[in-house]
């Protein structure tokens, strides 16, 4: 069953040898980011979780790191 | 830079109706020091005690630690930014009493109850499998013990134990003013021979951004998300770097271990004759995005690339694993920049050390030492007395822990439950042995 695994720690995932990574926003909020409007940040989860769909729908061979469209407000 | 740092060995402590440093004996007037702490209206209640290796003695409700120190030249004072103004440090000449440590003994009514962000104590053994787990079982510790008023936010918890810790240390070491040295040391990166290797210390600390203390305060001033700090190893003799002083578990430093680094002293020591120490980059860690981590390794590589570092070494300050993964990061970009590293840290391990060492790594980490592991249980025996708690009350380590009696027997289930029981600098001596 093909798994999509949303981290902010994809350095990690790759070693764990998780197939489809894709980046979330940050440790303790992946799928979002609370400094962000309502609005900014209902777009950014939709963004996060479509990421993931397509990863889902992608053939992969090793571990492969989806990139949504993230703009950081924090490291 | 040049720093003159005299050392005063202390091989007794008395209590005496006057505070004085002669040949090796510290005298302590008791009752000016508990003055000096009640003189803080934070404070509610002290007294104080003096606890001597070998004694079956535990001390409990520690949250931090302290050596005493004065600058008697040049700029600044001791603990800059906190004791005096903002001043650069690590010029001159700085006494310390060498063998005697300060414990603040404190309690107060925590305002946060649950998370990393709670408040944390420890407990130091005088005797025993405790007491060689830490720097502090094999010194000599005065131990204020003290209780803060009701109504103190976390942060002025903070001032207030480190306020009165500073100032005892401070007054204790005043004593060796007018007084003659054991021994003086004299660190300065002097142009050093240019065949020698270039080696930098990058000192990686985590940092929480969102707690009251951030954990590591440069100049008094806790480090947040900074980005990494070039710092002249002198700075660290003169208490440049300090900890939360409402955190005194073994997962973090304390401020005894930020003046009393053994890398630094090392390579200090080292510099002009084997190497050439060009300083050290401090860094902050525990970035909470893939990003940030990203981030903090480049700029830290670079640093020591424009520094033209042929190595460097690292070591982190946390049981945090994404402060682990920043720091592995960090040898990664520095070795594809050509610096050559080696990384110091404690590793995990498991109860009987044959879970994973490390949560995260890099295959280009090929030199690593370990510290020993934080995650074997220690049993301490009963104690004889017991200082920082009332003879029935409990006492609680972490937030969440349940509290427990220190007056007995007790299996603790890691060497964090110590101050000072995670070696993250390489200060104590554990062995390894293969059977």
């Amino acid at each position: 069953m093909p798994v999509a695994y949303i981290t902010a720690m994809t350095s990690l995932a790759k070693q764990l040898g998780a197939k489809r990574i894709v980046t979330g926003t940050k440790i303790p909020h992946p799928c979002g980011d609370p400094n962000l409007s309502v609005e900014a940040d209902k777009a950014l989860r939709r963004n996060i979780v479509k990421s993931a769909l397509n990863a889902l729908q992608t053939d992969v061979r090793g571990p492969t790191v989806f990139v949504p469209n993230i703009t950081y407000t924090s490291g | 830079m040049r720093l003159e740092l005299a050392t005063f060995p202390v091989k007794d402590v008395r209590f005496s109706n006057q505070t004085s440093y002669n040949y090796g004996v510290l005298e302590i007037d008791r009752e000016e020091l508990v003055a000096l702490i009640l003189e803080d209206k934070r404070v509610a209640s002290a007294s104080l005690d003096v606890a001597f290796p070998g004694e079956k003695t535990r001390l409990v409700n520690v949250r931090d630690a302290v050596e005493p120190r004065v600058k008697v030249s040049g700029p600044g004072r001791v603990f800059p930014g906190i004791l005096g103004p903002v001043e650069t440090v690590g010029e001159g000449r700085t006494h310390r009493l060498s063998g005697i440590t300060v414990l603040p003994l404190a309690e107060y009514r925590p305002t946060i109850l649950s998370g990393t962000a709670a408040r944390s104590s420890g407990i130091v053994d005088m005797w025993g499998s405790g007491a060689r787990l830490t720097p502090f079982g094999s010194t000599i510790n005065i131990v204020p013990t003290f209780e803060l008023v009701d109504g103190v936010t976390e942060l002025e918890a903070h001032a207030a134990i480190q306020s009165a810790e500073f100032r005892v240390a401070h007054r204790l070491a005043e004593s060796t003013r007018h007084e003659s040295p054991e021994i003086v040391e004299v660190f300065e990166l002097f142009e050093a021979e240019p065949s020698l290797p270039r080696v930098v210390y990058i000192l990686s600390c985590l940092t929480t951004w969102h707690h009251p203390h951030s954990g590591v305060a440069y100049y008094g001033f806790p480090i947040r998300e900074s980005l990494p700090t070039f710092m002249h190893p002198n700075e660290l003799l003169d208490g440049a770097l300090t900890a939360n002083a409402c955190k005194g578990g073994g997962t973090g430093t304390t401020t005894w271990a930020w003046m009393n680094q053994p890398v630094v002293l090392e390579l200090l020591r080292k510099h002009g004759k084997c190497l050439n120490f060009l300083g050290i980059i401090l860094q902050r860690t525990r970035f909470e995005t893939e990003f940030g981590k990203q981030i903090t390794a480049a700029c830290a590589s670079q640093m020591a690339s424009l520094l033209r570092a042929e190595g460097a070494i690292i070591t982190r300050t946390s049981t945090s694993g994404t402060n682990f993964m920043d720091v592995m990061l960090t040898v990664q970009a520095c070795e594809k920049k050509g610096v050559k590293m080696v990384f110091m840290t404690p590793e995990w391990g498991g109860k009987d050390g044959t879970e994973l060492p490390l949560v995260f790594y890099v295959p280009e980490a090929t030199a690593m030492i370990s510290s020993g592991s934080f995650e074997r249980d220690v049993k301490v025996a009963a104690p004889a007395k017991v200082i920082g708690a009332g003879d029935t009350q409990l006492v609680q380590l972490y937030a969440g822990d349940k509290p427990f009696s220190p007056w007995s027997e007790l299996t603790l289930p890691s060497s964090f439950c110590i101050t000072g029981g995670v070696d993250w600098f390489g200060v104590m001596k554990p062995t390894c042995r293969t059977y």
